[in-house]
């Protein structure tokens, strides 16, 4: 049982998968597919890292500064 | 049509079948969901490398920590046994982890999945109490771990005391403890696959969700053979970075201490458990009331259980939900902070970042029973409700079709609704820019093609009818039409017309005109005439309807394409 039967493509083991394009559009506009996906989700990119990295940048803050409180 | 044995037709293979090799997967399925099986691989890999480490493990005070080194050091294999489920442990969690907030960004835990949810947290719950008691308890990061956890015991009001000492066996963690810890460890795994077993069972109820969120009954395909390689790349993902720890850092996960005998004089200046309980950790440590950080623990899982019932959206997947998608983000930060947080000291300024993400941690949770609600209300307010509200036409049922006459007179020039069925009739020079726009339009999308039906009335002079069955995937009503192509003479290009709205046409379907029919209207056809049938007839039956003769030819589609 499945939606279509799909003849699977024979494979040649003489030649390698490249030149059989064994998956082809798997790599295709590969740069374009990422910048996109990165353009879609910079929103929550930053949901995600401006709170981790901003704790982590104010508790290196906190303790440079506490390290040189005895100055003052 | 793959051929099946009759194995498995019997009673026990027949389940297994129907679970696991025909069993209807909706076909949108991610590699977010190849956590599940990844999880149940993790779980056997560390059964299997238990049970063989357990045949050369001593659980004795005395003679614990060198059995270990005698399975580092004189066991053949024993150093990859020990390192594969020391970091398989590890690698259960974030496989567990990832599929637990996969569920939670594609609202998997919505109803009716409610019952999979809660199994799922109880054998979090197992795993969790498994990974802390087979912890080793003679290391001196292990020993004093577990003499900090089990102590938490005492929280509880009268009987506290009483229940860590039964814990420990004794006054302190020591041989007693061991032995009572270890030997649920070995019991533990088995009761996890148990559970797990139940919550595929009640997975498999109601089947599993999709990246939309969407009910996906219109289109599943077999788990066997499509998810079976697709979760066949995930193990092969997963072996390989399984394998970058245990083979070049075995021992980034642990904690060198653990290299130390235990010794009861000395403590630590840091205690910190393994990295996967920190979250809980810390959230422990950021109340400084003993009672008060248990009953925090509490209700993380309480938390965790409830979530199904406190949520209001009638949105699944966060996809289609735009603050709940910027709070998920929000608490995987917090978690990741809360993990952080508890590998840090007792000190300013971690103690109220702690006190902080620990709050976060709950108000994503407090704020589910509203947050639903709000993203109802916002939508119902929103410009593209107002401007649905204009298309009002398309929106409503009864006037749905009222609509879509209006707004295409050329192309329909009947309608006909019956109880079950909403029929368009066209004529054949309209036929492709009608489904054409059924298919794409905005507020139509009828994307899926169920059959073609062909009727062959005899009597008539323009005898045929072919009538395409449209289905949408979607909650608004109508989702069902048929389009009927009437008074045609020749039908021989619909067929093209329906491939290629199928998205199936391929070059091989010109020789189809070419084939051999056997049916017998397709040579009535021939013998009077009329040109070549234009398809292979699947099923033909006759009938009379008001007096009049009609023969029925189902076709489906049997399309050939290249992968």
């Amino acid at each position: 049982m499945g939606k279509t039967p799909v003849r699977l493509k024979e494979v040649s083991y003489s030649l390698s998968p490249i030149h059989q394009h064994a998956m082809r559009g798997l790599l295709k506009d590969f740069s374009y597919k990422s910048g996109k996906r990165i353009f879609d989700n910079w929103v929550s990119a930053l949901f995600l890292l401006v709170p981790v990295y901003g704790s982590y940048w104010y508790s290196e803050h906190y303790r440079e500064v506490e390290k040189l409180h005895h100055r003052d | 049509m793959v051929r099946r044995l009759s194995i498995l037709k019997q009673p026990i293979f027949s389940t297994l079948n129907n679970h696991l090799i025909d069993y209807p997967t909706p076909s949108n399925l991610s590699y977010w969901w190849s956590f599940g099986s990844l999880a149940g691989l993790c779980l056997v890999i560390q059964i299997i490398t238990g049970v063989f480490l357990a045949m050369h493990y001593t659980p004795h005070v005395d003679l614990a920590f060198l059995s270990v080194e005698h399975i580092m050091r004189d066991v053949k294999g024993g150093w990859l046994l020990r390192y594969m489920h020391a970091n398989g442990a590890s690698m259960f969690f974030i496989v567990v982890y990832l599929h637990i907030f996969r569920g939670l960004y594609y609202g998997s835990y919505a109803s009716p999945r409610e019952l999979v949810w809660c199994l799922g947290v109880v054998i979090l719950l197992l795993m969790i109490v498994t990974a802390f008691i087979g912890y080793g308890k003679l290391r001196q990061m292990s020993f004093w771990g577990a003499t900090v956890i089990t102590s938490l015991a005492s929280a509880i009001p009268v009987v506290g005391d009483t229940i860590v000492t039964w814990l420990w066996g004794g006054f302190s963690v020591d041989n007693a403890t061991l032995n009572r810890f270890f030997s649920p460890h070995y019991l533990l795994p088995f009761i996890i696959a148990g559970a797990a077993i139940l919550h595929l069972a009640a997975l498999h109820q109601y089947g599993s969700n999709n990246p939309l969120g969407i009910n996906s009954s219109v289109d599943k395909i077999a788990f066997y053979p499509y998810f079976y390689v697709k979760d066949l790349v995930g193990w092969v993902a997963f072996a390989i970075f399984f394998s970058i720890f245990v083979f070049y850092a075995p021992n980034v996960l642990g904690h060198p201490d653990n290299y130390i005998p235990a010794n009861p004089m000395s403590t630590p200046a840091h205690i910190v458990p393994e990295w996967y309980f920190l979250p809980v950790y810390a959230i422990l440590r950021s109340i400084s009331n003993k009672s008060g950080g248990v009953a925090a623990i509490g209700l993380v899982f309480v938390s965790l259980f409830a979530l199904p019932f406190i949520n209001t959206s009638y949105v699944r997947s966060s996809s289609f939900r735009l603050i709940h998608q910027k709070l998920f983000w929000l608490l995987l930060a917090d978690c990741l902070l809360l993990g952080w947080i508890g590998c840090q000291p007792v000190e300013a300024p971690y103690v109220t970042i702690g006190q902080i993400a620990s709050v976060g941690f709950f108000f994503y949770f407090a704020i589910t029973p509203i947050l639903g609600k709000l993203e109802a209300r916002l939508i119902q307010n929103s410009n593209v409700c107002e401007d649905l509200k204009k298309k009002r036409r398309f929106v409503d049922n009864q006037s749905f079709f009222k609509s879509l006459i209006a707004t295409l007179p050329k192309w329909i020039h009947q309608f006909q609704k019956s109880k079950h069925e909403n029929i368009l009739y066209t004529n054949p020079d309209y036929l492709f820019q009608l489904l054409w726009f059924l298919k794409y339009h905005t507020n139509t999308r009828f994307q899926v093609l169920i059959d073609i039906c062909g009727v062959d009335h005899p009597s008539r002079k323009r005898r045929f009818e072919v009538v395409y069955n449209l289905l949408r995937a979607t909650a608004k009503s109508p989702n069902k039409v048929l389009i009927c192509a009437k008074q045609m003479r020749r039908c021989r290009s619909l067929q093209r017309d329906g491939h290629d709205l199928s998205n199936r046409y391929t070059a091989r379907d010109t020789q189809r005109d070419e084939l051999p029919m056997e049916n017998i209207a397709c040579r009535e056809r021939e013998s009077q005439g009329i040109a070549n049938p234009w398809a292979i007839p699947n099923r033909v039956f006759e009938t009379q309807l008001n007096g009049e003769k009609k023969l029925f030819i189902f076709f489906f589609f049997i399309c050939e394409r290249e992968v």
